[in-house]
């Protein structure tokens, strides 16, 4: 049986702050693997921004806001292989922009159309989960197959911090260390669950150390920097892949945006914290670095930005010539044999 | 005139012969279930706890008055322990309205809420969430009492377990978390279903304080339920408690233990009975032992004779309990 180490306490960090805090860099990631992962936190950024604009025109329903969580998305998604499958929770809901997936699907889904049920096997991204950790055990059980079929894939689950009181949590997190899934377990610690503030949800000092409870290592990162992600994610599904099974990553964060579209978080957050959580934004954060290194023009973020913002306008007006769905559709896939009271009706 | 020492020695020994009355009536007691069973006398499905009776003596020795426990699937013993008459138990087990739950529950639910015993439980992981409920209980009302949970280790893989401990913790209630940890689940042994060795490690997780004893140690579990209580009434936050222990028997009565060496089973009868060591270490003359034996059996035969001549539930009553 493995040895149990004790969860890493010290957050990881790369990118600094262009004063005292000197710039690391990730081994192996050229300047196009650099600017990739800006132009995905870019397409994600700009996805988020104008899916609230849309909310607040009625184009879309209830939105569940990811701004700031960009870095924690970007840098572990870009980590992955092909091969490997992602398992988001609502807050990741545009995940499947980085691999292709169209604006359209997404903003269908938040409309509540069946042109946003993706197939899952197209893009290896399962369906958008909005019960708590239920999704958990799924991605487990997905490793845990890919590892006995001796495939070389893995998952990546997201939850956030309120997730990790839930029962689902334990019975998968235990479940992936007892099989050795290679699964990552991705932790967005974002520090609200709505308005449960992290202080109401455990008393554990850090979420990395439930990780000591399964055996399995725990480690914290600064989820501001899409650079120590990618490197956090890289490293667990090396060890994923390499048999030695699950690593729970903590990526600290703050929300500093309503939990959805429909809250309104200034009854109960810290609107001095917010600000200051604003001004050092994840993606203003990894602007300056690549500029500091020199790989980031004004011209290629103009760039990035238009294009983004090309894809939407394209994606909404997809969207919104979109048929409305036929009401059967609701009982299409519900039954094999539609029982007799359905039937009737 | 005895000397301070000695005096504490002879308390304590007295007190561990009481320990060893307690756990050889549970074993007869339980003894007396398999065989009953086996006669065909007794419906339902059985877990004895052969092997794990330190513990539930152990533990409920060190309870006040007002504490209360919630039990498992394997419960003869704990409900024992916590005081109910073993007429009641047996009665139960024979489904007779003089049983604790009045013949509608059975073995795995055998409940004395009047002392303190909130229940068995067939659901693994079942009785936690409700001693936490009792804990949050006794701290809002400022009752100096203390909830324990008795579990065991396949239920430490259970999303209860973690939603209760976290809670637990978070809110500082006056529970103890009990873990008879005998490293199986059913014929699961633990190195397939537990990611770790040791097993007070889950209370990382929560920030939680955590001991482990020996299982089969009656007094050291004693003590450590003591501590464990004592912090919790204090109001210094809940207490995980790892007691390892072993199964003499099988997982119910009449498992084959296919899954286990018979090898395994004889050595720990050797080595590892609690009741044999405590026997031991009091070094008892043959004949006290006899007597403290032919008492423990005489509890359990009368028991049999209790159930044997109780009532039968009425048909017509059988929906009376279901709804308030
Ligand atoms: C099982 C379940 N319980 C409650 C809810 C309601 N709910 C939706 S989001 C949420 C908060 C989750 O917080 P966290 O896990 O920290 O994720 P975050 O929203 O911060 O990304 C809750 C309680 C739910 N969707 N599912
Ligand atoms: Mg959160």
């Amino acid at each position: 049986m493995a040895q149990v180490l004790p969860a890493e306490h010290d957050v990881r960090r790369i990118i600094g702050d262009g004063d005292g805090v000197a710039d690391g860099e990730v081994e192996g990631l050229d300047d196009a693997a650099l600017l990739d992962l800006y132009r995905a936190m870019v397409l994600l950024r700009t996805y988020d921004e104008r899916s609230v604009v849309y909310h607040s025109q009625g184009r879309v329903g209830t939105y569940a806001i990811f701004w700031g969580h960009e870095a924690i998305q970007a840098g572990s998604a870009l980590a992955l292989a092909d091969e490997d499958w992602i398992f988001p929770s609502y807050r990741e809901s545009a995940i499947g922009l980085l691999r292709g997936m169209t604006p359209e699907t997404v903003l269908s889904w938040w409309r509540g159309h069946p042109a946003g049920w993706w197939n899952p096997r197209e893009f290896r991204i399962a369906s958008i989960t909005v019960p708590i950790a239920t999704h958990v055990p799924h991605a487990v059980g997905y490793a845990w197959g890919a590892r006995l079929k001796g495939e070389s894939a893995c998952a990546l689950v997201y939850f956030g911090d309120g997730a990790t009181s839930e029962g689902a949590f334990h019975e998968g997190a235990n479940f992936a260390a007892v099989m050795r899934a290679p699964v990552v377990l991705l932790c967005n610690n974002n520090q609200w669950a709505i308005s449960t503030p992290l202080s109401a949800q455990t008393r554990a000092e850090f979420l990395a150390d439930k990780a000591a409870g399964y055996g399995m290592p725990g480690v914290r990162v600064d989820g501001g920097d899409v650079l120590a992600v990618y490197q956090a994610t890289s490293e667990a599904l090396a060890r994923a892949r390499a048999g030695h099974g699950p690593t729970f990553v903590e990526a600290l964060t703050y929300r500093c945006a309503p939990h959805v579209t429909a809250d309104d978080p200034t009854a109960y957050w810290d609107a001095q914290r917010v600000e200051r959580e604003r001004e050092n934004e994840c993606l203003g954060r990894y602007d300056r670095y690549l500029r500091r290194l020199g790989v980031l023009s004004d011209e290629l973020a103009e760039d990035a930005r238009d294009d983004a913002l090309e894809r939407m306008k394209s994606g909404i007006a997809a969207a919104e010539a979109l048929p409305p769905p036929d009401p059967e559709v609701v009982f299409a896939s519900a039954y094999v044999d539609p029982p007799p009271t359905l039937r009737e009706g | 005139m005895a000397t301070l020492e000695e005096k504490g020695q002879s308390a304590s020994t007295e007190r561990l012969k009481e320990f060893l009355r307690e756990m050889l009536l549970i074993r007869r007691f339980e003894e007396k279930v398999e065989e009953r069973f086996r006669a065909g006398e007794l419906p339902g499905f059985l877990h004895v706890a052969i092997g794990q009776e330190a513990v539930a003596v152990g533990v409920c020795r060190a309870l006040e008055e007002g504490d209360v426990i919630a039990s498992t699937h394997r419960a003869h013993g704990h409900t024992i322990a916590k005081g109910t008459h073993p007429n009641e138990v047996m009665a139960e087990l024979y489904g007779k309205v003089e049983g604790t739950s009045h013949g509608y529950g059975g073995s795995m639910h055998l409940y004395d809420v009047e002392r303190g015993n909130l229940g068995a439980n067939a659901v693994v992981g079942g009785g936690l969430p409700g001693i936490v409920g009792a804990a949050l209980a006794f701290k809002l009302r400022g009752e100096p009492r203390v909830a324990v949970a008795f579990f065991g280790d396949g239920a430490t893989n259970i999303g209860t377990f973690h939603e209760s401990l976290n809670l637990a913790q978070l809110w500082m209630v006056p529970a103890v978390f009990v873990c008879e940890n005998n490293r199986y689940a059913e014929s699961t042994p633990a190195k397939q279903h537990l990611p770790i060795e040791d097993m007070t490690k889950r209370a990382e997780a929560y920030g939680m304080t955590s001991m482990a004893v020996d299982g089969q140690d009656v007094e050291a579990v004693y003590e450590a339920a003591r501590k464990a209580l004592k912090q919790a009434r204090d109001g210094r936050g809940p207490v995980f408690v790892v007691a390892d222990c072993v199964r003499l028997s099988g997982h119910y009565v009449g498992d084959p233990q296919v899954y286990r060496p018979k090898e395994e089973i004889l050595e720990l009868r050797k080595s590892r009975d609690p009741i044999e060591l405590l026997r031991a270490r009091l070094e008892l003359a043959d004949e006290d032992w006899e007597e403290m034996d032919r008492e423990a059996t005489r509890i359990a035969e009368d028991s049999v004779e209790f159930a044997k001549k109780g009532t039968d539930p009425r048909p017509e009553d059988a929906l009376k309990n279901v709804y308030a």
